[in-house]
Order: structure tokens, then sequence, then C-alpha cells
């Protein structure tokens, strides 16, 4: 029996520029051997061939730098959003388009639930809803009157309960909490606004904590990716600094067989003790990093600025916001930011930091400034993660600094009406998610979906740079589109090379990891306008197929 | 271990480097005559387990640092809750909360405003050296301007090391700055700890002399000489709400914080209880009576100097309740003065 398989395909993207195309790639010990012809991959001794994608394309395996293992928690609880979300088993959660389906999708849920347990749902938009009355105690009441009902809204500020909640959480007539709206007849009417009034509903809260802390979210995350074709993601959030003992549960999960990918966290620094003890933490992560796997490793650290753009906390420099009160407030001091970020950058660990407004991503270039003049590792690969705002003066200093642009494209599709009606303005909109700068710069880009606040999928993330329309039709402008080419390069090797993963990944090559995605078609030769609704047929990871699952 | 009312909460913000955690240590080594425990709140809202919760020198707690985009219930939320359920802390009567150095303090002190706790103040700790700079940052500014906004008792530290021209101007820029507050100059972070807890009796010697004494039953009296601050207290029967509103605005300007368990005309079956923090007050309901005659206690505390006894005594006096009604009758329960 042969160690080498050679698998055939009507069309093997690799991403290699001296072999830029192929139709067999020879497998070996879950390393790529060899790519080119099949003749040309027989040449290398005994093997078999697998013909299975025959009639397939295969492109490197979608690497998703900024994703979160939280949209495993959509499959897990009842999903009322606008849009339909992906679920792990291949099926769609249909989005929710009126207070008739969310009582029918939360009464299903109820059916199902063990007695006294709260249910709780996820995402519910409420912007989609004009001429509606707000959702209410009374609605709720609808789905039980015995069971806990908790709506959770997307945009992360607001629980709608029902009275069975209000009741056994203590919160009355007389609640001091602010937050906490009274109906005509002087009682909570249902809204729980904010983190202090959404903290009174303390049952919820707990069962949301346990979830989030589930290794089955793992599970789910790495479901979602298989069908999605990404063979290489990301907890941007990990927890394992704070934490630890979760390290081996993950693991578990992931170095298990079974699950369809790798892993790479991004550990948010903790801190135990003092505030200013990021070098205890910085040598921690460096501990972490002896347990690391080859599907699962603690590659850096996730440091944050400012908070999002449709919430209005991102920090935005003049003149801020187009319309809405400003609530951009940073989360760290500029001092502490420099401070977390040398102690890892010291240790050669790679750093991801939120920034979503250009006040926020001005403090983190500063940052990098400094440590960069402090400690010369040029080589640090630092990424402005999101870099919505980001504007052309900051790209010509992170070209200068090394820094890398993962931009959060997919929010062109789903708040993109926002942003050019509300939050920006068209001339901002115009210049937001700015690929086309980033690679004239020079500044090393990638794309990503933020899995968990959109469904993770890089052939959408690609549809988004590449197209730049919102949900409603509407245009974005024209200059800062990308081709699809590029698109396809920013979701592969350009992601792999801000998780200092590209000498492994990213690219279909001898001596790399035989990572692909399976793929109906090609994105480089569809209409770009269908390139999210190619077909993903699974993946391979580590030389082994994994089917894509599909619920019909 | 467990106590009957609700658990008061100070909330201690400042830009990093203000000098918030000096004046934390200043105040637990003073001690506050009450079982204190002290959160240090970095930043967050995301779930915090046991495993995340570091506990040192039994009295201070610090939150795991945590995300703000995932809409999860704030980890200081989550310890105060296990604070009031689960025993937590060992049951304080008293909790410092001492926030990250970019946080909006009132924000952190709504937090403490759900069953079981009692906002008590919102201090905000300022470097008089850098406060106007900082305040000038394109950036780092909001945040400034938001602390101070939030400030009811304003500690204007490290005067010692500017001149008094700098003084002077620092003290208009951020009296400009923070509407709410009362303003205490200090360096060390050494304020005296009655102003920053609203109790008197504060401070380890009233401790030991006796729990009795509690100034609340001193009657009417005039300032503790010798003391670091000034202290009036009065004890009475029924008020009248309007004159109690009026009396705390006449306040002078050094009294940064009053305290009343009081019995109103207009609301005769339950006690008031009056909070004052700066220019920051409110009226809440308190216990019903239930047998008990009613009675009025109100405590007044300001900077050394502040206060006149005399002046104070007549003030309340206007407001004992009597035949005659008072002309304008106020429903509002909490209000802020501009």
């Amino acid at each position: 029996m042969s160690d080498t398989t050679v698998y055939t395909a009507r069309k093997i993207v690799t991403l290699n520029p001296v072999n830029p195309e192929a139709t067999a790639v020879a497998v070996r010990e879950g390393r790529i051997l060899a790519v080119g012809t099949l003749e040309e991959c027989a040449a290398w001794g005994p093997h078999a061939v697998d013909r299975r994608f025959e009639g397939e394309v295969l492109v490197p395996g979608f690497v998703e730098a900024h994703g979160h293992t939280a949209d495993g928690m959509i499959s897990m609880l009842p999903y009322v959003g606008y849009h339909d979300f992906p679920l792990a088993d291949g099926g769609r959660a249909p989005g929710v388009h009126g207070y008739d389906e969310l009582t029918e999708v939360l009464r299903r849920a109820d059916a199902q639930l063990p007695e006294g347990e709260p249910l709780v749902a996820n995402s519910f938009d409420p912007i989609y809803f004009p001429g509606e009355a707000r959702l209410s105690k009374e609605h709720l009441d609808r789905v039980s009157t015995k069971r806990q009902v908790i709506v959770r809204h997307a945009s992360g500020h607001l629980l709608t309960v029902n009275s069975v909640v209000l009741r056994e959480e203590g919160i009355g007539r007389d609640c001091a909490t602010p937050g906490v709206p009274r109906g005509a007849d002087g009682e909570p009417n249902g809204e729980l606004q904010e983190g202090p009034a959404m903290s009174l509903a303390v049952r919820a809260q707990k069962k949301l904590m346990a979830l989030n802390m589930d290794p089955e979210l793992v599970r789910s995350h790495g479901r979602l990716c298989r069908n999605a074709g990404v063979t290489t993601s990301t907890e941007l959030l990990g927890f394992m600094l704070m934490a630890p003992k979760l390290v081996n549960a993950w693991h578990a999960v992931v170095d298990a067989d079974d699950f369809p990918g790798r892993l790479v966290l991004y550990n948010a620094p903790t801190l135990p003790g003092r505030t200013t003890d990021y070098e205890a933490v910085a040598e921690q992560a460096l501990t972490l990093r002896e347990r690391d796997t080859p599907k699962m490793r603690n590659q850096g650290v996730k440091l944050l600025t400012d908070g999002s753009i449709q919430g209005w906390t991102a920090v935005m420099l003049w003149p801020g916001y187009f319309t809405g009160e400003d609530q951009g407030l940073l989360v760290v001091t500029p001092e502490e930011l420099t401070a977390q970020l040398r102690a890892f950058h010291r240790r050669r660990l790679n750093a991801h930091c939120h920034c979503n407004g250009n006040g926020g991503v001005q403090v983190f270039i500063d940052a990098v400034e400094r440590v960069l003049a402090e400690d010369a590792w040029l080589d640090h690969r630092h990424v402005v993660q999101h870099s919505q705002t980001t504007t052309q003066a900051q790209y010509r200093r992170m070209a200068r600094l090394g820094l890398c642009a993962n931009v959060f494209t997919n929010h062109a599709y789903y708040w993109g009406d926002q942003h050019w009606t509300l939050t920006m303005g068209p001339e901002r909109t115009r210049g937001m998610w700015a690929c086309r700068t980033a690679l004239r710069e020079g500044v090393p880009l990638s794309i990503h979906s933020d899995s968990g606040v959109t469904p993770i999928g890089q052939l959408m993330t690609m549809w988004c740079a590449v197209n730049r329309l919102s949900h409603t039709g509407r245009h974005l402008g024209e200059t800062e589109k990308i081709t699809p080419a590029e698109a396809l390069h920013a979701t592969t090797l350009g992601a792999a090379w801000q998780l200092h993963m590209d000498h492994e990944i990213g690219s279909i090559e001898s001596g790399k990891l035989a990572d692909f995605a399976v793929l109906e078609k090609s994105p480089l030769e569809v209409d770009p306008l269908a390139i999210k609704d190619i077909r993903v047929r699974g993946t391979v990871v580590g030389g082994v197929p994994y089917e894509a699952e599909r619920r019909r | 271990m467990s106590v009957s009312g609700p658990i008061d909460v100070v909330v201690v913000g400042g830009y990093l480097g203000a000098g918030k955690t000096t004046l934390v240590n200043h105040l637990l080594r003073e001690g506050t005559g009450r079982r204190t425990l002290v959160l240090v709140n970095d930043f967050g809202s995301v779930a915090v387990d046991d495993a995340l919760v570091d506990s040192r020198d039994g009295d201070v707690l610090t939150l795991a640092n945590g995300c703000v985009c995932c809409g999860m219930s704030s980890p200081l939320v989550e310890m105060l809750v296990q604070i009031r359920d689960e025993g937590l802390g060992g049951g304080p009567e008293l909790v410092v909360v001492e926030t990250s150095g970019v946080a909006d303090p009132e924000t952190v002190a709504r937090h403490a405003m759900i069953p079981g706790f009692r906002r008590d103040g919102v201090v905000v700790v300022v470097d008089a050296e850098t406060v106007r700079r900082r305040a000038a940052d394109p950036i780092v500014g909001r945040s400034i301007e938001r602390q101070l906004r939030a400030a009811e008792l304003l500690v204007l530290n490290k005067v010692d090391l500017v001149d008094r021209a700098t003084l002077a101007a620092v003290r208009d820029f951020v009296a400009g700055r923070a509407p709410r507050a009362g303003i205490v100059e200090t360096s060390r972070g050494e304020v005296p700890v009655a102003l920053l807890t609203g109790r008197s009796s504060a401070g380890k010697k009233a401790e030991r002399a006796s729990h009795a004494s509690a100034p609340v039953d001193a009657g009417p009296t005039g300032r503790h000489d010798g003391s670091d601050h000034d202290a009036w207290s009065w004890r009475g029967g029924v008020l009248d709400r309007a004159g109690v509103l009026d009396f705390v605005e006449a306040l002078p300007e050094g009294a940064v914080r009053a305290k009343g368990v009081l019995a109103l005309a207009d609301a005769p079956d339950r006690a008031t209880i009056l909070q004052v923090v700066g220019r920051r007050h409110e009226l809440l309901a308190g216990r019903a009576w239930e047998g008990d005659p009613p009675s009025s206690r109100l405590v007044v505390i300001g900077l050394r100097g502040s206060l006149d006894g005399d002046a104070l005594d007549a003030g309340i006096a206007s407001s004992v309740a009597g035949p005659r009604s008072r002309e304008r009758d106020r429903e509002d329960t909490t209000r802020s003065r501009p």
C-alpha cells in the first residue's frame, strides 16, 4: 500500500506564481509532495490515484484570520436575526422578518427545551421592522408564561424579556437600575437596555456564560469552517491566558481526527494581579505555545483599542460621526496599549489589534512605531484588525512600519447602508475597507468575516471586497475594489502571512501542508457577482478529505 | 456577615497615573470603619468565571480583562452578584471599585445600581500637572472629558507639583468641566476618608472608639475639632420635602457629601433616604416606619473649615414641616444641579 495519494482535479489554482495552475497534487504524510500534471506527480514513485475531485476545482484552503468560535452558538440557540445564517449541519437558520415569524421560532424552541431552562434567542434586529411597535414583554408572553424567554438584540445593547424573567429576577416597578423602561402602567415593559440592566437577567447570563466556555462551540465552528472551505480558522479573542484550564479541553476537540481544520488562537492578555504586569502575561503566552500541535496553536496576542462603528463606539478622528451621538471611547490608554504590545513584541509574539475607528488605528500605529524604535523586530507582521476607516495617510505609515491590514469587508454588505446614510456619510464610506489602497501602498492584506458577527465564508468575503455592494444593492464606491485574484490571495496566502504561517499554508506547492478548499467552480472564472454563490464541496486538511454537510 | 441594608459602592476613576491606586491604598490604610472590599476593574464586559478572578490580600479582587464587542454581562455585575448572593468577599458593607484609566466612571457607577447595592459616589482623581495637556489630546481627551463630567467628588491630586498660578488655572479648568463635582485638593492621594465614604466615623480611631457613637446619634453639633474634615449632624422630626431640597441647594461649596434618613411630610409611611455627593443628590424611598415614630437624621461632611454649623442649623430649622405648607411642591426624587 502506498503512502502517497495523487488527487486529480478539473483545475488546481495554486497561488504559487511559478506554477499557477495544475490538474494533480500528490500528498504524502499530510503534506504536498508535488503539484502539476498527473504524470509529473506520478514520477515521484508509488502512489494511489484518487479521482474524487476530478470534476472540481481545488484552491488553497481558505484561511480566516479573524474568526470567532462564537458563531457556533447560532447552531446551539434559536436564531432570530434578519439575514439567514449558516448552521453547523450545513443548513441555514432562516432570517426572521416579522413578529409572527419571531413568535413561531420561539414557540418551536420552547417546545423542545426541558422544563425550567431559560429560552435565549440570538440576534434580533428591529432596525428591519420599521413601523412595528417595539418588541415588549407582551410579545414574548405569547411564547410562554411559564418559562423565561430572553431575546438578545443584534446590537448587543438590548435584551427583551418576558414577564417570567421580570418576576423571577425581581425586576419590578421600584427597580432603580438604569435602562429599565416602564410601560403606561408603571411596570417594566420587558426591555433591558445596556450592561447594568441586561445583567439583571441573571439566569440567562449564566446560561450564555456556560455556553461561551463550552468546547462544543469549537466543534460547531469546525463544521461551519468545513462547509465554507476554511481549513485554518482563528479564535481572535482567545481566553487561554485568562482561563488556562480551557486549553486541554480545546486541544481535545481540535486535535481529534474528526475535527476538520486547524485553529489558531490570539489570546486577550489578562491581568492576574496588577494591570501593569504584561511582561508576566507574555511569558505565560510563551509557555502556552509549548503545547501547540499541528492543528491548534496559541500564536499571539489580541489587543483592542475601541468599539464598533455601527454602535458609535469606535474612536473616530475629526470630524467624527456623520450623524448620531459619538460614543467613541478608547478601551485602553495608549500608554497601556504600548506596554501590552511591548511585552509581546519583545518575545517575538505577533499582535493583532482591533481598531475600527481611525482614532483607534492611530493609537495602535503609534504604539507599533514606539516599540519598533526600541526593539527592531522587523518581521513582526502586527495587524490592524477590521481596519474599516483607516485613512490613506495611515496606510502609508503602516507600510513603512511593516504593519498588515485585515479588513472587515463583510461590513460593506451587512452595514454598508448604515455607514452611507448614518455613521460615515457617502465620501468616507467610499473610502472604507480600503483594500486597493492597502495593496497600492504595500500593506500586506487579508479580509475577514469576524465569524459570529457575520457568517464565515471566504467566498462571500471575497465577493464583498470585489463588488462592494450592500445587501440592498447600494454601490459603495469603485476605487477600493480589488480583483478576484487579489481577493483570493487575501483569503489564503495573505491571511497566512499575517498568522506567520505562509511557509506552511496558503498556497498549493511542494513542501506545504495539504490543505485545500474543494469548489464546484473557480472564483477566478465566474462572473464576479457570482463568487458568493459558488458551491463548496468540502475541504482537505492535512491530506484528509472532509465533505461539506448539506442539509436539505 | 450579611448586612440588612444595601451595600454601598464608591467608584474611583481617573486617567492612568492620576493616583487612583494611591488614593485607594490611602483609604485602606486609614480604614473606613466598615468591612470594605476593593474591586480593581479593568474595562470590559465579558463572562468571568472563578478561574478568572484572582483574589489577593483577602480584600482586593481583580476583574479579568475582557472584550467589549460581544455584549455579554459585565464582569463588574457578575462580581457584584456573587458578592450579594454567594458570599464572595466575605459580606462587605462597602465596595470600592477602582476603574481602568479610560473607563467612564458614570457607566461603571450605573453597574452598581442593581438590587442589593447603593451607588455612593463617583470619585475622580485628576493629576493637576498633566490634566490640561491630556484633555487637549484629540483621542485621549474625550476620555478625560467624560471622567471629569462624571465626577461627584473630584480629587485634584499632586497639587504640590504645580505653582500657585498653575493650580488656580487648573482649578478653573476642571471646575468648568466637572459641573456636578465637589473639588478636593491634595497630594499623594491623601483625601480625608470621610469625604470619600461619607462617614465621619471613618478611620481606625473612630472604629476603635465605638460603633455606637456614630455621628448620627450625636445630636446637633458643630465641627469635629482637630479632624481632617468638617462634619455637621442633626436629628429631629418631620421635614418638608421642598425645604430639604432648598437646604441641599444652599449647602456651601466645600460640603461634598450629605446623607440622611428623613421623615418627610409627604411620605408619612416610610423613611426617605437623602444622598448628596458633590452637586448630585437623590431622594429615595427607604424602609417603612412600621410603628417607629418617624424621625429625621442628617449628616453633612465637608472640607475642613467649609461648614458653618449655625448657618446649617438655621437652614434645617426652616425645613421642619409646620402647619404652614410651603408654596413649592416638588415631586422629583432625583435631580442633578446643572
